[in-house]
């Protein structure tokens, strides 16, 4: 009985494969789409990785920077920093003194003359400063509101907004990508679907002498399918393999894909991920190719 | 064996916009080991009820049983079965033309699952049965009308059907080759296999000397033991 199914299996698979070379051509089409199906669908799986992590990035160098008026003196600066910590969950606040801000300046800028020459002539121009950090975005907003409202007299400015377009921005743009990226991959997957089902519909239209002598001779509905299916199941093979391929050279020999995804190690990234890269494009191309050689065979292949 | 069952059959309207009756109330039974001759004119519904048989056509009424299953009611995913114990062979013979005689055969057991060791034991076997060893290397179109239709008597018998199906087996042959392929059914009957046959060709169906069924507008004329071709 496994033999007999083994014999059979070998059979299906050679018939599909004879399928799949006869429609040369169109097969070569179906595959073609596929791939760029797969590929598209990979780099959206890439936007969305990568999206996140530029943005936890962003969001984990963000802090709010207060800088205070020059006339401001520490007494009110620890109030204010004493007032923030009470009120709001922050994992972190630094007090940087007007003589802090100066030195982190010269070991910054000590170098350029003209800058220190200035720097001597005004003496310190510095504010006060304190950087705060917190876990969430959202206390950022919350405490620049709160020391607008209380202690906006004792504040020069608050350097927040800026960071925070920066993520919004980053969200606005990979979210747009992702939902173009989406709406064209859905319209190339159509197209695939379409292609792959008129290849089986031509192939099983050229093999319809055959397919009424298996009938006659009573091939079980399943093996004359299963050729079919075994096409389809081809069309996607070959189009995971030829995308997964494509990947693989990009991220090997191309060296500047590191600069491409704006500092992340591309190389790297695919290596992390080649298992899950692998499964999505394979399976992409193989549940694509399958699902249309399905709705061909049900709907022109009466056995 | 085989019971057909008050079988209506009506075809849709097509282009004449009129309902077309094929069969009409037709019931008949054969047993095991029977050789029935089906005759009628043309269109008289012959092959009707052998597709029906087959289950590439239903009843619009009535049922048939093969061996007490009511085929019709087999799920067309077990229907296969059914088409194994029938063997079935076609006025235009339905082989494959881009396959030898011996591929031919082959393939009829390949499809259905059959071991390679079962198919290089049974061909040549069957080939030699059907006088065909000689030719196992020719293609169809390398053979005569006689040798094509045995060829595909062949195919049907490779399965070792309970029923052979044979649809104007004579049809495109010279009386010497119908001769010919009626001797070789009537051996493959004489073996227990039963025969159903559709002809119109009167000088056969006298020369058999079997039960004759005859149908005239979709309706059975008669239905008479040893008896022959009359309209």
């Amino acid at each position: 009985m496994k033999e007999k199914i083994i014999t059979s299996l070998k059979r299906v698979c050679s018939l599909g494969w004879k399928n799949f070379s006869r429609e040369g051509g169109l097969s070569f089409v179906a595959v073609f789409v596929l791939v760029v199906t797969i590929s598209l669908t990979t780099s959206l799986f890439f936007l969305q990785d990568i999206a996140g992590i530029i943005i936890d990035d962003v969001e984990g160098r963000a802090d709010i920077s207060i800088d205070f008026n020059l006339t401001v003196v520490e007494e009110d600066i620890f109030r204010v920093r004493d007032d923030i910590e009470e009120k709001f969950e922050i994992s972190g606040i630094e007090y940087l003194s007007k003589e802090d801000v100066r030195v982190e300046f010269i070991e910054r800028y000590g170098d350029r003359p003209a800058l220190m020459e200035s720097l001597e002539e005004v003496g310190n121009p510095f504010p006060a400063s304190l950087n705060i950090k917190a876990d969430d975005a959202v206390v950022y907003a919350q405490v620049a509101d709160f020391l607008k409202e209380s202690h906006s007299d004792l504040i020069y400015s608050v350097d927040f907004h800026q960071r925070k377009d920066i993520i919004e921005g980053i969200f606005s743009v990979t979210e747009s990508v992702r939902r173009g990226g989406i709406i064209v991959s859905t319209i190339l997957g159509f197209i695939a679907i379409v292609l792959v089902y008129n290849t089986t519909k031509l192939a099983i239209y050229g093999l319809r002498e055959e397919i009424r002598v298996m009938r006659l001779v009573g091939s079980s509905n399943l093996f004359i399918q299963g050729s079919f299916i075994i096409q389809g199941i081809l069309m996607g093979f070959f189009a995971g393999f030829i995308s997964f391929t494509l990947f693989l050279i990009f991220a090997f020999l191309v060296p500047q894909t590191h600069n491409i995804t704006m500092g992340i190690d591309f190389h790297q990234y695919f290596l992390q991920n080649i298992s899950v890269i692998l499964l999505l494009q394979f399976t992409v191309g193989i549940v694509l190719g399958v699902f249309s050689s399905l709705i061909a065979t049900g709907k022109y292949l009466k056995v | 064996m085989i019971f057909f069952n008050n079988i209506t059959k009506v075809f849709p309207p097509h282009l004449t916009r009129k309902e077309n009756v094929v069969l009409e109330n037709i019931s008949f039974k054969v047993d095991k080991g029977e050789f029935v001759s089906v005759v009628g004119r043309s269109g008289a519904g012959k092959t009707t009820l052998f597709r029906m048989l087959l289950g590439e056509e239903a009843p619009t009424e009535g049922e048939i049983f093969f061996d007490g299953q009511n085929v019709h009611k087999v799920s067309p995913s077990k229907f296969y079965k059914i088409r194994r114990r029938v063997g079935t062979i076609f006025q235009d013979y339905k082989l494959l033309s881009s396959k030898t005689v011996y591929e031919n055969i082959a393939y009829a057991m390949e499809v259905t699952g059959s071991l390679d060791k079962e198919v290089k034991r049974d061909v040549p076997e069957i080939l030699e049965m059907v006088g065909l060893g000689l030719q196992a290397h020719q293609f169809p179109h390398q053979l005569s009308g006689g040798e094509q239709q045995r060829t595909a008597i062949a195919r049907a018998l490779i399965h070792n059907p309970d029923v052979i199906l044979a649809d104007e087996p004579t049809g495109d042959l010279d009386p010497y080759h119908s001769r010919d392929v009626l001797n070789l059914l009537l051996r493959i009957n004489e073996c227990g296999t039963t025969v159903l046959l559709a002809t119109h060709d009167k000088d056969c169906v006298n020369a058999l000397g079997k039960r004759v069924i005859s149908l005239r507008d979709g309706k059975i004329v008669n239905d008479i033991k040893e008896g022959r071709f009359i309209l």
